[in-house]
């Protein structure tokens, strides 16, 4: 479907522009859409009947994988979609987490015109993430303006609540993961009662990983332990999310034995499908448990998380600095950050070459490489180039 | 600090002058200077103050926030971002030097 502008809707049907967007706040105008501040008519829409006031429905089933799937058979519930859309959209998060950037975009993309606000806002997720992976920027950036004017359309108008929680989960997503400031994004919690099944288990993940970025990592525990007990069916993405930040969380409380325990579960749910990805996006976050748990026992997929995490940060770094005052340090390589993130986190030298597996001299000389390259010389400073 | 033309650098505090060499670190796969480690090899300038490494984080004295000598308040280089210093608190100065002006 192709779509133009309000003006050019009312040259077209002899009417006035107003009337268009009147029309088409109404909901009287079917699959049209805000785009900022414009709206987007249907190239073949007629003037509408003054008795229609009904919207279009939408029954799709927003982000199928992260609602579930079972571990180990993720193609075959990928066949087993029966709705077109709900399957590519699927195919599009399935190549997303196993790292396979381009054809995720490559589905991803036609659905970001699309009329119907759940497919839109999916595709913009994914064509946001992996192209930031491909470190194709402005097709990622353009991702991102769809996702933001599609908050403010749902919160603008009369929305489902439904389609609301939608919109507000999918830039919780993109808000989380990149660390951006909040711009009055409204409140995770305030929709979660409108979500289900995994959606709801990874709407629990961001809040945690909100609790985790204001430092408060007793909290972000309580919510990932609350998040996996409270269903007895098991929603495997959002589990290997949780896991994850459960990791992150006990790596900031230095207790290493709980980390790896954590980074064990949710890889042994990730592994059958192959979902790197999760593993790549919280990398930096995870201060050497990938080096620690991948690096020997599964060499392969330790090579694919660092090609990927390579890209994936540098586009990362190149959106945190843009948006936030402090800038995080892009010049270190992996095993550098790594270190400056446990030295700036009060590790010490022989808590840091113990947990790396490292001879202190070596890490006391990767300190001294990180501080050259920073221009500083003490853990006060090197704080304001970390993550929090 | 100041750089030969070796690509050594030289750190002078109290009229005590220590040499850094440039060595290849085949653990990190680069070039590097190497810092002595002054707790393994403690060294003092005339005025009895002893070098530090900004890395050693086990001084009692030090900051309780952050714990490393490079953001003690007691930490003096000869140039801003220097790696290594001496340390100014009274109580580990070598007893018996008098201060260099």
């Amino acid at each position: 479907m192709t779509f133009e502008s309000a003006k050019k809707a009312a040259e077209r049907l002899g009417c006035t522009e107003r009337a268009v967007q009147k029309w088409a706040k109404e909901g009287k105008i079917p699959y049209a859409y805000k785009d900022g501040r414009d709206w987007k008519i249907p190239e073949n829409a007629t003037v509408p009947n003054p008795n229609i006031k009904a919207k279009p429905v939408y029954n799709n089933e927003p982000y199928p994988i992260i609602h579930t799937y079972t571990s180990g058979k993720i193609l075959d519930y990928l066949e087993s979609i029966e709705n077109e859309d709900d399957r590519a959209m699927a195919y599009c998060e399935y190549y997303y987490f196993t790292g396979q950037f381009k054809e995720s975009t490559i589905i991803a993309e036609p659905y970001l015109d699309s009329p119907n606000p759940i497919l839109r806002t999916s595709a913009a997720v994914f064509c946001l993430f992996a192209n930031l992976s491909r470190g194709i920027m402005h097709k990622s950036r353009h991702a991102g303006g769809i996702l933001k004017a599609e908050l403010a359309r749902c919160l603008d108008e009369d929305e489902t609540d439904f389609i609301k929680a939608v919109a507000v989960f999918s830039m919780g997503i993109v808000n989380m993961q990149l660390h951006l400031p909040e711009q009055n994004i409204p409140l995770m919690r305030d929709y979660m009662k409108y979500l289900d099944g995994g959606i709801r288990s990874f709407a629990c993940y961001l809040m945690a990983y909100k609790a985790y970025l204001e430092k408060d990592y007793s909290r972000s525990l309580g919510i990932v332990e609350t998040a996996l007990s409270m269903s007895a069916v098991q929603y495997p993405l959002p589990m290997i999310y949780l896991y994850i930040i459960a990791a992150m969380d006990y790596m900031s409380l230095m207790k290493v034995r709980e980390a790896n325990s954590c980074i064990e579960k949710a890889w042994l749910l990730a592994a059958p499908d192959g979902l790197i990805i999760p593993f790549v996006e919280h990398y930096n976050l995870l201060q050497g448990l990938i080096e620690k748990h991948f690096k020997k026992n599964h060499p392969e997929d330790y090579n694919k998380i660092i090609a990927a995490a390579k890209q994936y940060n540098l586009s990362w770094h190149e959106v945190y600095n843009e948006n936030n005052e402090q800038s995080v340090a892009s010049n270190l390589t992996h095993i550098e950050f790594t270190i400056a993130m446990l030295y700036s986190r009060n590790w010490r030298v022989k808590e840091i070459a113990a947990h790396m597996e490292l001879s202190e001299r070596t890490i006391t000389n990767y300190i001294t490489v990180i501080y050259d390259k920073l221009g500083i010389n003490g853990k006060k400073e090197l704080e304001k180039f970390m993550l929090k | 600090m100041c750089v030969n033309d070796e690509g050594k650098r030289l750190f002078t505090i109290d009229g005590d002058t220590v040499e850094v060499e440039r060595v290849f670190d085949e653990r990190i796969g680069a070039h590097i200077h190497d810092y002595p480690d002054f707790c393994e090899n403690p060294r003092v300038t005339l005025a009895g103050r002893p070098w530090v490494n900004v890395t050693r984080d086990d001084c009692p004295y030090a900051d309780e926030e952050y714990g490393d000598c490079g953001s003690c308040k007691y930490f003096r280089c000869q140039s801003a971002g220097d790696l290594i210093g001496v340390c100014d608190n009274e109580q580990l100065r070598l007893q018996g030097k008098e201060e260099v002006l």
